[in-house]
């Protein structure tokens, strides 16, 4: 009657041959054949795209009844998975740029996949475990094979009994892994699951209109895990965000914690000089290679942040974002942890508190949103800071070591207690106004550190109101102390101690650049 | 997934199995050790002595915790096998990325720990040696516990979630004896270890936990207590001594001199 001849080509499925005789024609017998023919491959083959190319005219009603999309200039079809086509065709994008020549390998059309992938928000779970790394790393391993396969069940809409199950044995099994021995230690591979995990959860909270649960599920997978290569999981939240959920805002009648009040100074301190946008060559001779710290004006308040950046911005653009929050009075204390909470949570509990009267819910300690990657988080933010030109000093040829941003939010009072960190910083103050003391790595004998691996960066002594009958040592130690205003921005030289206290609520950001270690501090574990 | 089971004719008794995430390891009564990789699903066999790893093809037969009942009637094996006073000459545990092997020698009355595998660092080979015997060996995702012949706890690996009991966040090479039941003076007669906390029995029918209260394993509240440097007592309601304890992920079971059990945390 009819034949229907499907090859596999690497990861492709190309329908090579279709052809109905003469006398049967008009039976809807090739439909039938091409079903099949399509079912039976995909049972070898479950994760290969059909394709079918160099389709005559004729042809090409049959095909595009079939379910086939047309990719460029007619020559070249695909049968997407169900869910892909809703996507494709709301995408606003010209498939003449996409598909510069015709596509004669694979590899091409896995190129084009790609594209496509980067401009839609919603994950493509069946493209992930071609992603470099994750196919390197897990190559032949069946953890991935399984993870694949619920993936490709939700992304075709076709999820049974078993799938939310074996996607909550993958997520409890790579938190488990996350969660075992010293973080830095656990190999990148299992942070890529992970996300990977999460990406998989988040889309299918997604198909059952849990917006809410799947934006935790990225957030999860950014905070806990590296976020996949092209960034879908920061992508697939801000979509969420942008057009799933309501848009938050810090209530009118509520009021930000009392202003504290500024240390006064000790017999020691001196005031930490101050420079309007010094030329590169003073920044460098008088102060980069000479590690004394500096104020530097006219930098941060040209940046977009330096306006964009309220509060009410920021609980716009994240109030739904999951955040790490760190609970208690400093890191140094025994008591001290850390919890997760959503960014409206936290400023409208420990910030911005509702006025007396209405549901108070006062925290019995005080909560810091402290050294924490929010940029990686929320890629968006990056265009509203400036890389200071003086960065540049902290690379050379031997190391293209990238800066790393820390936010620092939180109510007035918050503290970090005196420690030293293993890269050069400057710490921008965007809003809100901090008082800084300073102290000069030569006297560290005389600052009295934690022994204990976690805190041997920090010192036991408040440095606001230094007990110099438990600490004697510390009496002659030079201080250098400075006021942070809004538009500021401190270089603490590598090394260098500092202890940071706000004096009212405060929106901070620190640029970490160049070499880590090298410091009269041997380099260990690093803390805010 | 592949659900295929394995069949394996090992030449002589296995006495104990244990997993790490790409491993499987076999002890048998002898002391002899096979292992079954996972991603290779080939079979090696282990001489603990010179540690060279031979190819042989056999296969083997996996199984794995699906429920919580399964748990339970495991323990009620663990139970039985602890509550025999016998001293074991060999015993084997599995951490999430590595294997140890307990060799009790009953003459000279010492013990050594061998780490015969370990993922992370598959070159190097470790051996603890202690002067006593070792009655319990038990493992956690990423440490190791210890109960010696005069009811002492030792523990070492990782204790960045309290799980080593000794009062720090610190990584324990060796093993450090938990300074808490010594000096009160507290004989423990059985220990056992979750994916990141601990517990012990004492010889007077009360249990203590330390280290993760993840989903309260502890027997603690889950949003008062994070994590427990030392041991502290759970509360059981009852004056019927605790004789045994079994630990698996974050759950914690108790059970009684009258063949009850209470259960804290979940998987």
């Amino acid at each position: 009657m009819g034949l229907c001849q499907i090859r596999c080509d690497a990861k492709l499925l190309v329908v090579v041959k279709i052809f109905v005789h003469k006398k049967w024609r008009n039976r809807g017998i090739a439909r039938r054949l091409l079903r099949k023919a399509i079912f039976q491959s995909r049972l070898t083959w479950p994760n290969h795209l059909v394709v079918v190319n160099d389709v005559p005219i004729s042809g090409m009603g049959f095909f595009q009844r079939f379910g086939f999309i047309d990719m460029a200039n007619s020559q070249f079809l695909v049968l997407p998975v169900k869910e892909t086509i809703k996507e494709i065709l709301t995408e606003d994008f010209s498939e003449a740029e996409l598909f510069k020549k015709y596509p004669e390998t694979p590899i091409i059309l896995m190129e084009w996949l790609n594209e496509m992938e980067k401009r839609r928000s919603i994950p493509f779970l069946f493209l992930i475990q071609h992603h470099t790394l994750i196919s390197r790393y897990f190559e032949g391993s069946p953890l991935l094979s399984g993870l694949v396969s619920c993936a490709v069940e939700i992304e075709g809409g076709k999820m049974n009994l078993t799938t939310s199950k074996r996607l909550d044995y993958f997520n409890s099994l790579s938190d488990s892994i996350l969660n075992t021995g010293h973080y830095a230690e656990i190999e990148d591979k299992w942070r890529l699951f992970y996300a990977y995990v999460s990406a998989c959860l988040a889309s299918l909270h997604y198909v059952n209109g849990n917006f809410k649960d799947a934006l935790k599920e990225c957030d999860y997978g950014l905070l806990k895990g590296n976020d996949l290569e092209d960034d879908s999981l920061a992508r697939f939240a801000t979509y969420l965000c942008r057009e799933k959920l309501p848009i938050l805002s810090i209530l009118s009648d509520s009021a930000p914690t009392k202003e504290f009040p500024c240390p006064t100074p000790l017999s020691t301190s001196m005031k930490i000089p101050v420079l309007q946008l010094p030329s590169s060559e003073t920044f460098y001779n008088d102060f980069y290679s000479k590690l004394k710290p500096l104020i530097i004006r006219n930098l941060v308040d040209q940046w977009p942040a330096f306006s964009k950046w309220s509060f009410d911005y920021l609980v716009e653009l994240c109030g739904h974002r999951i955040v790490p929050v760190e609970i208690g009075s400093k890191y140094t204390d025994e008591d001290w942890r850390q919890t997760l909470m959503t960014f409206y949570e936290y400023v409208t509990t420990y910030i911005f508190r509702p006025k007396a009267g209405m549901k108070n819910k006062n925290p019995s300690e005080p909560g810091y949103l402290a050294q924490h990657r929010l940029l990686d988080q929320i890629p968006e933010l990056c265009e509203d800071i400036i890389i200071p030109d003086y960065c540049a000093f902290g690379s050379d040829l031997n190391n293209d070591e990238n800066s790393t941003f820390n936010v620092f939010i939180g109510p007035s009072g918050s503290i970090s207690p005196l420690h030293t960190d293993p890269r050069h910083n400057f710490f921008c103050q965007i809003r809100g106004r901090k008082f800084v003391r300073l102290i000069n790595p030569k006297y560290k004998e005389k600052l009295y550190l934690f022994e204990d691996m976690l805190r041997r960066n920090s010192s036991q002594i408040n440095v606001e109101d230094p007990d110099l009958n438990e600490f004697p040592l510390f009496a002659d130690v030079p201080c250098e102390d400075f006021v942070v205003e809004e538009g500021d921005c401190l270089f603490i030289p590598k090394g260098y101690f500092h202890h940071v206290r706000a004096l009212t609520e405060s929106i901070s950001l620190s640029i970490w650049f160049g070499e880590a270690g090298g410091t009269p501090l041997d380099d260990g574990h690093t803390i805010g | 997934m592949d659900q295929r089971a394995y069949n394996f004719d090992v030449p002589e008794r296995v006495v104990q199995i244990g997993c790490t995430l790409e491993f499987v390891f076999i002890l048998t009564e002898t002391g002899g050790i096979y292992v079954f990789c996972l991603k290779e699903k080939k079979f090696y066999s282990l001489s603990p002595s010179d540690c060279i790893w031979t190819v042989t093809n056999v296969l083997i037969s996996i199984f794995q915790l699906q429920s919580e009942s399964d748990f339970e009637s495991c323990m009620n094996i663990m139970t039985l096998t602890c509550l025999s006073s016998e001293i074991k000459m060999f015993s084997l545990v599995c951490t999430m990325h590595a294997a140890y092997l307990l060799k009790n020698d009953l003459e000279s009355k010492t013990s050594s720990i061998q780490r015969i595998y370990d993922s992370r660092h598959p070159d190097k080979d470790e051996i603890i040696s202690m002067n006593i015997l070792i009655t319990k060996i038990a493992a956690g995702n990423d440490h190791i516990l210890l109960l010696d012949e005069i009811g002492s706890v030792h523990a070492f690996g990782s204790g960045n979630h309290g799980e080593l009991g000794c009062g720090s966040l610190e990584f324990e090479k060796k093993p450090k004896t938990i300074e808490f039941f010594r000096e009160n003076n507290i004989k423990v007669v059985d220990i056992s270890a979750g994916s990141w906390h601990s517990a012990a029995v004492t010889n007077t029918g009360d249990c203590y936990t330390w280290g993760w209260n993840r989903n309260g394993a502890l027997g603690l509240d889950s949003e008062e207590i994070n994590i427990q440097l030392y041991p502290f007592p759970i509360e059981t309601n009852s004056d019927i001594r605790v004789v045994s304890v079994c630990c698996h992920s974050t759950l914690t079971i108790l059970k009684f001199e009258n063949g009850e059990s209470l259960k804290f945390g979940c998987q």
